[in-house]
């Protein structure tokens, strides 16, 4: 058994992560439907991907096109209907730029009560670097039938709640988990994306700053139960407070949401998606550039 | 053989246009392999090439390398099943943005079935021509560090967003590809070039899409 294994049963939970080579012993078995969820599908999904694995273009399929907010329920039944996925079917997500639009479909999946959804632990990157094998066939899936019964928001924040919460709360803690460039406002964007810019450079006044990698490991899988622990309670994001993550379109942070809520357990940790492109953005609005 | 948006394909190989990879034959059933230069353009300057290692068996659609930069790790993938015997030991990413013809080779390779689909540089550059199309990749003479497309509605609004992420991210000595649409024009293009001080590397018209490479100078 390799160190991920290991790694994998000391989380909180360990059954939202599924690991490459299990995920190797099990290609083609029924009831799985394996997701690759991009951000640029040209450079990754169609350039190969996991044989089997159908398609979830980020940018088209998880957004609302004349609204920027995310799908609503009824767009996610038609979504997982195309793709074949019904309430029963075991999901996993995985895809290019480090599983970040991976995470954040999860996070969904999640708020559109989906059973059994699990995040391939080191994503596309992993899965190429231990030789995986990939193909270009896209598969045809039957549509299934898909019914959300209950959305939930527990683990979503809007501007309104986040302005009433940070007045009066004092356990809330905002975790800003872009690189620190961004953080000082040197830089609004990452070159990877410069058209998705914010009027402002900074952050939200009192947002502490963890880089999302840190809570990642040089082969893309996520770090021991130990050392992330160790990693967020040194910086005071502890168990008892009220954690809320942003970055700049909210992707990011749903991976240190995904770290916090479910490979280490703490009870309520809720992702900004707003993020930094609403909040720079916004008139009369304070932002913090030092720290 | 050079194609409409300037790729070059030499005609001493062949090219296996599905999987992005000229090859040329050493021996029976054992030839080296490389990527074509129009992927570079796909995929951007890569930061690193991982390259399967020699003596393994690379499984027909598992990659023999991947070209990795912080957009992606872009897998190239064996067309066959095949042994790699050797891989290109001193390869860095400069040599292989250099000439992925020559010094940038990635691997020799035996083959254990015939590779039918391997087709001649006049072909290739047909079929490249449409899928650089699709790709919206065109060949240049630099593999600039950055790459940005911009359409404004105004020339003047353009060249803002140009100048901006100049300043925003480039160093001194790097490079960034510009692809943008009218209203901008090359004389525009050129001009700012002598207003802001920054050098300009080349610019070039490729069916509706203007080119620009600038390095940052001051």
């Amino acid at each position: 058994m390799d160190n991920t294994l290991i790694d994998i049963m000391t989380y909180a939970n360990p059954s939202v992560l599924a690991d490459v080579d299990w995920l190797k012993a099990n290609l083609g078995k029924s009831g799985i439907a394996i997701i690759e969820v991009d951000y640029d599908p040209k450079l990754a999904y169609e350039q190969g991907h996991i044989p089997g694995a159908l398609l979830i273009d980020w940018r088209k399929d998880m957004n609302k096109p004349d609204e920027r907010d995310i799908i609503g329920p009824e767009e996610f039944e038609k979504l997982m209907s195309r793709l074949g996925v019904s309430n029963d079917t075991h999901v996993i997500l995985y895809g290019d730029y480090n599983n970040w639009f991976a995470t954040f479909a999860f996070w969904v999946f999640e708020m559109y009560g989906h059973k059994k959804v699990q995040i391939l632990n080191g994503g596309r990157k992993k899965w190429i670097d231990s030789g995986g094998e990939l193909t270009k066939e896209v598969p045809t899936p039957r549509p299934a039938v898909y019914k959300v019964e209950k959305v939930n928001y527990a683990n979503r924040v809007f501007l309104d709640e986040l302005l009433r919460e940070k007045v009066g709360k004092a356990d809330l803690v905002l975790v800003d988990v872009r690189s620190p460039a961004e953080f000082t406002g040197e830089i609004t964007a990452p070159p990877e994306y410069p058209n998705e810019h914010a009027q402002r450079g900074g952050h939200i006044p009192g947002a502490i700053n963890i880089p999302w990698g840190q809570a990642i490991r040089e082969d893309g899988t996520f770090k021991s139960a130990e050392e992330l622990k160790q990693l967020y309670a040194s910086k005071g994001v502890t168990p008892e407070k009220d954690v809320v993550t942003y970055c700049r379109i909210g992707e990011r942070a749903s991976v240190t949401w995904f770290v916090l809520k479910h490979l280490l357990g703490y009870p309520r940790v809720r992702v900004y998606d707003g993020s930094w492109t609403e909040w720079g953005n916004l008139v009369r609005f304070p932002i913090e550039r030092q720290r | 053989m050079t194609s409409a948006d300037d790729c070059i394909y030499p005609s001493d190989r062949l090219y296996l246009v599905e999987q992005d990879l000229w090859i040329k034959p050493l021996s029976d059933n054992v030839y080296r392999v490389g990527v074509v230069k129009p992927f570079l353009f796909f995929v951007g300057k890569p930061h690193k090439i991982t390259v399967r290692q020699a003596g393994t068996l690379a499984k027909k659609n598992t990659m023999l390398a991947v070209l990795s930069n912080p957009r992606a790790d872009a897998a190239l993938l064996a067309p066959v099943d095949c042994y790699i015997l050797e891989t290109n030991q001193g390869l860095t990413p400069e040599l292989l943005v250099k000439n992925p013809y020559e010094e940038g080779w990635l691997a020799n390779i035996r083959v254990e079935e015939p590779l039918t689909k391997a087709v001649d540089s006049s072909a290739a550059a047909e079929k490249f021509a449409a899928i650089n199309a699709e790709r919206g990749v065109a060949c240049l003479e630099t593999l600039a560090d950055y790459r940005f497309t911009v359409f404004g509605e105004t020339c003047e609004n353009i060249l803002t967003q140009v100048g901006d992420f100049i300043s925003r991210y480039l160093k001194v000595g790097e490079s960034l590809h510009v692809i943008t649409t009218d209203p901008a024009t090359e004389v525009d293009m050129i001009a700012y070039a002598e207003r802001t001080g920054h050098k300009l590397l080349e610019i070039k018209k490729i069916g509706k899409l203007l080119h620009v490479i600038y390095m940052r100078a001051v």
